[in-house]
């Protein structure tokens, strides 16, 4: 009879789930070392597994007990691979017959009365095969089994069962109330499951004992039997490793601007110990270039410490991080030059890896990591003149914001780099210029200036919220400014000449612009003061400022609001100014 | 004037105020010292500091 089940389709039948089935899983009570797996089929890449296919046509490299023996498709039914099969049988036979139950644990290495406690009944009799392999985290063991039987199916009486077993777990693979059963040729048998296909992935390196065993339940009279074949070892299934060399690299087809993510494991190399796995990713970057690369793995609680490298082509680094979030990576370059870049994760402390060289490093972690590549081509750089201000369309009021970076501009060291952005104000109009970069943490002490169309500076400000900067600037003439970026203490920059100013750091910032242009002023005398609508009961509120009538010196400056009272009424006017960090210690008067 | 505050929360100004006659009122903000200037007249007083407020008024009838 051919097999039923070429792939590991046994996973998706609810019937066939040594998982969910209770007739079919007695899970020892040790703490699995392994675990179904449920991932597509095996790519495999090695066999760790000697003569895991019988095709010696004898038990080389395995050990058995009981009635053991090869055969071939003349026994009735046939192998799942090749042409040879071995056949466990709980029965007597050439090779001296089934042994009792505690000779069987003995051999398994399992404690006394194991085999009894699955709880198909007494266990009598049996045999067994096994051999011992060494396997890497993250292999997958498979092999294909056929059971076999004479007793009444589906019955419950002479519960004979088969079963694997790789230390510390042993599992039942059937029994005679399996619902598989069908009609054999096998001379010898009523029926048999026909072959199936299992798979156990494998969690830890490490060294594994592997047995196939079938036993005789309940009495001695009817036997069972167990065929298996085409034990395998293999790597599970990531076709990107190994991807530890510049020459294996796995492709992120990034060739400038774009995005790459991808979801992997420090540790899934089979050649290396899983701490020493390094993964490169190949990438294209033009001049100028801004690459973010992004690991998120401790955030959502993998053991990896990650560190995350870039290399040029030549296998130079040119940019690493070890810790941004937590123990995850980031890391944020501008390419100098345009190159095949190569990212690469590893595990802390393995920064001083041959690109070059798989395992020339030693990490100390591994674990599941996700990695994220964007990659900007910058048209807003060079931006560090009037002549190439990056435009915000401000003509008057309105709103602009942007997210960039002080150290972008690849003709200049990061810190010396200055971002410009020109908007158009009218006389009275006030400009609020805002810096959000040490807030969020990025590296950058900002410094903000304003100058007008002759590059002449009418405002700056180093330090305003921590070291972000904030200019509030009312224009007296209507005009062309232009707001500038830098680092401390590049204050001195001349606006019409690149890289003319030294600063000292360099990172992200947000930047926010509001122009209002306000029309309540001025509002300082009783001819010109703001109407409230307030006739009577009611309220008003406004959020305003001191210091916004171009006319004044800015604490000169009085806004006055107007609104009709009965007799009687009471008014309860309030000012919050200093209670939110506001500068104004204000005075009230009710005129 | 009918009524003055400088400082009542921090430095910040609070009027409670019941009118006598019914007229149209002024609420003038300003910055401190600035408590003498001229309703009349633009750029009358002279204080010592600028910067955001909120104002809010509520007028409860009698």
């Amino acid at each position: 009879m051919k097999r039923t089940e070429k792939n590991l389709k046994i996973n998706t039948d609810p019937s066939r789930d040594v998982n969910s089935d209770p007739t079919t899983k007695k899970n020892q009570p040790n703490e699995p070392d392994v675990s179904r797996d449920i991932s597509p089929p095996p790519v495999i890449s090695n066999i760790a597994i000697e003569n895991g296919d019988f095709e010696t046509g004898t038990f080389a490299e395995w050990r058995t007990i009981g009635d053991t023996s090869i055969e071939t498709e003349d026994f009735g039914t046939g192998p799942s691979e090749g042409a040879f099969q071995a056949l466990l049988t709980n029965g007597a036979g050439d090779s001296g017959g089934s042994v009792v139950d505690s000779d069987l644990e003995e051999f398994l290495n399992l404690a006394p009365g194991v085999l009894d406690g699955f709880g198909n009944g007494d266990v009598t009799e049996g045999s067994a095969i096994k051999q011992t392999f060494t396997a890497n985290a993250g292999d997958i063991l498979t092999f294909d089994w056929n059971f076999l039987t004479n007793e009444a199916t589906p019955g419950d009486t002479f519960n004979d069962f088969a079963f694997f077993s790789i230390n510390p777990l042993t599992i039942e693979l059937a029994d005679t109330t399996s619902f598989l059963f069908l009609e054999t040729l096998a001379p010898d048998f009523s029926e048999e499951t026909g072959y199936q296909t299992n798979s156990i992935a494998i969690s830890e390196s490490g060294t594994y004992t592997l047995s196939f065993g079938i036993v005789d339940v309940g009495d001695d009279a009817v036997d069972s039997a167990l065929l298996v074949d085409n034990i395998q070892i293999g790597f599970d299934g990531d076709p990107s490793e190994p991807n530890d060399t510049i020459f294996e690299a796995t492709s992120t087809d990034l060739f400038g601007e774009g995005f790459f993510s991808t979801s992997s494991d420090i540790g899934d190399n089979p050649n290396l110990s899983s701490e020493n796995d390094v993964d490169l990713f190949e990438l294209f970057l033009d001049a100028g270039d801004q690459l973010i690369a992004d690991i998120d793995a401790s955030i959502f609680g993998s053991e990896l410490d990650s560190v995350l490298s870039v290399f040029d082509s030549t296998g130079f680094l040119v940019a690493q991080n070890d810790d941004f979030d937590d123990s995850d990576s980031l890391i944020d370059f501008t390419a100098e030059f345009s190159d095949t870049y190569y990212v690469g994760v590893s595990s802390f402390a393995n920064s001083n890896y041959d690109p070059f060289f798989e395992g020339s490093g030693t990490g100390n972690s591994s674990g599941s990591y996700d990695l994220f590549l964007t990659v900007n081509d910058d048209p807003s750089e060079p931006n560090d003149t009037i002549f190439e201000a990056t435009s915000t369309d401000l003509f008057g009021e309105g709103f602009f914001s942007t997210s960039s970076d002080i150290g972008d501009n690849p003709n200049l060291s990061s810190e010396n780099d200055v971002d410009l952005f020109e908007l158009f104000l009218d006389a009275g109009d006030q400009l609020i210029a805002d810096i959000d970069a040490s807030i969020f943490g990025s590296e950058l002490d900002s410094v903000l200036s304003v100058f007008d169309s002759t590059g002449f500076l009418v405002a700056q400000n180093d330090d305003f919220d921590d070291s972000d900067s904030l200019i509030d600037f009312t224009a007296e003439f209507s005009d062309t400014y232009y707001v500038g970026v830098s680092s401390f203490a590049n204050s001195n920059y001349d606006p019409f000449f690149e890289g003319s100013g030294t600063g000292d750091s360099s990172g992200f910032y947000d930047l926010f612009l509001t122009v209002n242009d306000d029309p309540s002023e001025p509002n300082d005398t009783i001819f010109e003061a703001t109407s409230t609508d307030l006739f009577g009961e009611g309220f008003f509120s406004t959020s305003s400022e001191i210091g916004d009538n171009p006319n004044l010196s800015s604490e000169n400056d009085v806004d006055l609001f107007e609104l009709f009272l009965d007799a009687g009424d009471q008014l309860i006017a309030d000012i919050d100014a200093s209670i939110f960090g506001s500068e104004l210690d204000s005075v009230l008067s009710s005129i | 004037m009918t009524a003055q505050n400088d400082d009542f929360d921090d430095s910040d100004s609070l009027i409670d105020f019941t009118a006598e006659f019914s007229d149209t009122y002024y609420v003038g903000v300003s910055s401190f010292a600035n408590s003498n200037y001229d309703p009349f007249f633009e750029g009358s007083g002279t204080g010592d500091s600028s910067g955001f407020y909120d104002l809010f008024l509520t007028v409860n009838d009698a």
